[in-house]
């Protein structure tokens, strides 16, 4: 389902390191990837993973004394996010790449009203006066489903439950109409039930307004509502990537494939729910080959690899980490197909 | 080929976690060992002292400092060093005992209120609240006036629970805020699906955890009632001469501060170092044990 | 907000009755009577003395008598300062306390909050420590400490300012009013630098940010309210506190305001002039404590006058 749209972002090589009294650590340790216009790309991974922090890095929004960009490139529309300076920065964020974030409860500032927090991009970026902006903003919150939104313009965030915050976020990020929004497992604090309706309304609006989204969560389950590729990190790498059907169905990397065993509703009735065993590792050590070795059910007569493992083409859109035991996945697949 | 980090990160109770935590603090950490001088030379005062404390040399009169008196004399040719010392036994003891007395009161009553919970804890938390209101600075200027007692004993036993007195109620406050926490949380709950008896539940998982806010607001208490007791002193009530509390010390130096300035300076000097390092060290105390704060 | 006003008053009523039920039974059962100490006087002109002031009778009529004029405005009659009236000394040295407390809260609130917001915006660096332990010498000397100095630096060494008195100019008033000020001033960097550390960490920070608002922006609108707080919170009791520091900075300065009027009826023992005046310090402290309680409320959205949350 990807599209041939031009590629809005471009990622590569991106390396951030946390330098703390107790280590160095290698959130993301060498991450590329691409997004085109108007697609949803959707990074998948467990806590630690460094599917957070690699988003954050692009915008500079990482804590930059323990946190360090060591390297990497990040090309958006001409422009080096990684190298760019505050102002442009600023001219980018909330205007044309947004960030919605995972806390609802939390982000939205207690003291200030809803109204006021909604028109600030339209005043910064786009010089709106506040009359306009006030409009503007009236009409995103019926935009995301908000019943009466003129008097909830006047009121202040706890008075909202999770999912009204959540959607005023959204209403939030997407008024100055942004090429792409970074949606930082935005359904994760909420309902079962407003999980699904958020989920519509992202996918809504984002055709609408053929937005990029870059969605990052640990739930397999919503990837594949949501998705049109997929990214599975671990260990602050990237270990596979392809189209959501790819992913899904025709998975070669063990952690992948673990992960797909783990949803519960891909287990048998009766049967023990299957989890990985072990614990994802220490990023402040250094990790010479596979990071995910020690946990990996499928290695054979412990196969060592030496090298840094990276991706290989399995198809135009399919990538994997060159391990063996993907590798070997991968003539399986080949010969089934 | 990755089995280096296997191992599994030892864990570390909070308490070892904060003592690292303060270790690394370097100022608190000078403020802990100057206090600790401090109080070791207030202890043995009476056997190192270079002169008795009320021992007059009238031909002297004040002099600077010099060889033979460190810190100088003042107008009854009495050695300032040794009255700072013995002052130092007055002051220190004040702000120790008091607090002493406050923290008995307060934890008692705030792990009581907290812990029992209802209408209890409103009745008695009303009552500290009502208290609080009262502005006791006004009423123990009126009780140190008011009662005169010739005995300078009594006197200080008064300033103590005059202080004690002021300060419990925050204590009561503070702790009962800390056992309504640790109360909600889910391991308390636990606890009594395990069937530990109430009793053990207070001693053995409350007490530790209330344990953290209770030493470093206890360390910030002691300077602040040094402060009161010098305060009271300076305007002429609490310490009594010929005791020296560095207040009464200040104070005298205060009197003659433009012709014998170090009569002001030196006591003036010792008295803020201590609090100094009460300070430092106080904080240096919440830092660590806040699992929240991180200078990392 | 008025139920929430009028349920503060009522709760007010018992505190000062404490206060003046305590004060009143502290000052009767003082050993020595306000008379003693001056030249000996006859028992004749004692009760007659006795009788001008009201304390001959019974102590529950005098408790209750008392009261009731309080309550009138009438606090009652000098017993030093011979003729003079409790109400003219207040209103006397009122103005003056008010105007030293007031130049004082200016010079914490601007010293404190410059230093506390700087530190916390460049944390653990030089700009931190040493705002903040500069803040420390606010906290570790004492008032009555840092005056003199003040005074033995800028008076005597220096010549710049004059020692004591008090007048219309403003070299008078800047000493004491610095004196007043520093230790809150080291509080009030304490508690911004605390609470802007505690709203900078905050997630809605975060989201101010990736909206893409300069730092101004985020400082002044987002950050500054909610870490300004703790601040605010403090400014209610620390009028109890200012008033305690008056009594020993106006004492130093010879600035007679109400605070020096206080400590000198003490010591004194004027009984008539303590009991008012205590009466009326109580009631402008708790007053002004419940002032305080309501622009919190008032100031904080989650706040609600009904619910009344602490």
């Amino acid at each position: 389902m990807t599209n041939n749209n031009e590629i809005l972002l471009q990622v590569d090589n991106l390396k951030t390191y946390f330098h703390t009294r107790t280590g160095c650590f290698r959130a993301v340790n060498g991450v590329s990837f691409h997004v085109r216009k108007g697609e949803t790309l959707g990074i998948v991974g467990e806590s630690g993973s460094g599917k957070s922090v690699s988003q954050y890095s692009l915008l500079k929004l990482i804590p930059q004394p323990p946190g360090k960009i060591e390297s990497g490139t990040a090309f958006f529309d001409g422009t080096d996010l990684l190298s760019a300076d505050e102002k442009t920065l600023r001219g980018i964020r909330g205007k044309r790449i947004s960030m919605i974030f995972q806390d609802p409860m939390t982000c939205l500032n207690p003291y200030l009203k809803i109204g006021d927090q909604i028109i600030e991009p339209l005043l910064i970026h786009h010089n709106y006066n506040k009359e306009e902006a006030r409009k503007k903003a009236i009409e995103a919150l019926k935009q995301v489903g908000m019943t009466s939104p003129e008097k909830r313009m006047k009121g202040y965030p706890h008075e909202l439950s999770g999912g009204m915050r959540q959607r005023v976020m959204i209403a939030m990020a997407l008024i100055t109409e942004p090429e792409l929004l970074i949606a930082d497992e935005p359904t994760t604090a909420l309902d079962v039930t407003v999980q699904a309706q958020i989920l519509d309304l992202i996918k809504k609006l984002q055709k609408e307004k053929n937005t990029a989204v870059i969605f990052i969560t640990h739930d397999l389950g919503v990837i594949a509502g949501v998705a049109d590729r997929v990214m599975v990190m671990y260990a602050g790498e990237i270990v596979e990537e392809g189209l959501t059907e790819e992913i899904f169905y025709s998975a070669c990397h063990p952690y992948t494939r673990a992960l797909l065993k783990s949803i519960p509703a891909n287990a048998q009735v009766g049967d023990e729910l299957f989890s990985i065993d072990g614990l994802p590792p220490n990023l402040s050590h250094k990790i010479t080959g596979c990071s995910f070795n020690p946990r990996c059910t499928e290695k054979v007569n412990d196969d060592k690899n030496l090298d840094f493992p990276t991706l290989t083409e399995i198809t135009k859109s399919h990538r994997v980490a060159n391990c063996a035991c993907a590798l070997r996945n991968v003539s399986e697949i080949e010969r089934n197909s | 080929m990755s089995t280096e980090n296997e191992t599994m990160e030892e864990g570390t109770s909070l308490w070892k976690d904060a003592f690292r935590r303060l270790k690394k603090n370097k100022i608190s950490m000078l403020g802990f060992y100057a206090l600790a001088f401090l109080i070791i030379i207030a202890i043995i005062t009476p056997l190192i002292a270079p002169y008795s404390y009320e021992a007059q040399d009238l031909n002297l009169g004040a002099t600077p400092p010099s060889w033979k008196h460190w810190f100088g004399t003042d107008s009854f040719g009495r050695d300032l060093l040794t009255r700072v010392m013995y002052g130092a036994r007055i002051s220190l003891m004040v702000g120790f005992i008091a607090t002493a007395v406050s923290l008995a009161i307060g934890v008692l009553w705030g792990t009581i209120a907290g812990f029992i919970g209802g209408k209890t804890d409103t009745i008695m938390m009303r009552i500290v609240d009502v208290l609080y209101s009262v502005p006791f600075i006004l009423l123990v200027i009126v009780l140190m006036v008011v009662v005169d007692t010739k005995s300078p004993v009594t006197n200080l036993l008064l300033m103590f629970f005059a202080i004690g007195a002021v300060e419990w109620l925050t204590m009561a406050r503070i702790v009962r805020g800390q056992v309504l926490n640790i109360r909600k949380q889910e391991f308390i709950e636990a606890c009594f699906s395990m069937g530990i008896s109430k009793k053990q539940i207070i001693l053995r998982h409350l007490i530790p955890n209330v344990l953290g806010p209770i030493i470093v607001y206890s360390t910030l208490t002691v300077p602040s009632v040094m402060l009161l007791e010098a305060f009271l002193s300076f305007l002429g009530l609490g310490v009594q001469a010929p005791m020296s509390s560095w207040g009464l010390l200040i104070n005298s130096g205060v009197e003659k501060m433009e012709e014998y300035p170090w009569l002001l300076i030196f006591p003036g000097l010792t008295f803020s170092l201590t609090l100094f390092s009460l300070n430092f060290l106080g904080d240096g105390l919440r830092d660590a044990l806040d699992p929240k704060s991180s200078a990392d | 907000m008025w139920k929430y006003i009028l349920k503060r008053i009522l709760e007010a009523i018992p505190v000062l009755l404490i206060v003046y039920t305590i004060t009143f039974a502290l000052l009767k059962i003082a050993p020595g009577g306000p008379f003693d100490s001056e030249k000996q006087v006859s028992p004749e002109v004692k009760k007659a003395l006795e009788a001008h002031y009201g304390f001959d009778k019974p102590l529950h009529i005098q408790y209750t008598s008392n009261l009731v004029k309080a309550l009138k405005g009438n606090l009652g009659i000098s017993t030093r300062f011979k003729g003079r009236t409790v109400r003219e000394i207040v209103s006397e040295g009122l103005p003056r306390t008010l105007v030293l407390g007031g130049m004082a809260i200016c010079i914490a609130l601007f010293f404190g909050l410059l230093a506390g917001v700087t530190a916390s915006l460049k944390k653990n660096t030089l700009l931190d420590y040493i705002p903040m332990s500069i803040a420390m010498f606010g906290i570790c000397v004492p008032t009555f400490l840092l005056g003199p100095v003040l005074v033995l630096i800028f008076s005597i060494y220096l010549g710049w300012l004059p020692t004591a008195g008090w007048d219309a100019s403003f070299q008078h008033k800047i000493l004491p009013a610095i004196t007043l000020g520093a230790a809150y001033a080291a509080f009030i960097a304490r508690l911004s630098r605390g609470g802007m550390l505690e709203v900078l960490s905050q997630d809605y920070i975060r989201t101010a940010k990736a909206k893409g608002l300069s730092p101004q922006r985020v400082l002044f609108k987002h950050a500054l309210k909610g870490g300004i707080f703790p601040v605010i919170s403090f400014l209610g009791p620390a009028v109890a506190g200012l008033l305690a520091g008056s009594f020993v900075v106006e004492t130093i300065f010879m600035i007679p305001g109400i605070g020096k009027y206080y400590v000198q009826s003490a010591l004194n023992r004027d009984l008539t002039l303590t009991m008012g005046m205590t009466l009326f310090l109580s009631f402008l402290i708790i007053g002004f404590n419940m002032l305080s309680d309501i622009f919190l409320i008032w100031l904080n959205p989650k706040l609600s006058f009904s619910k009344e949350s602490k």
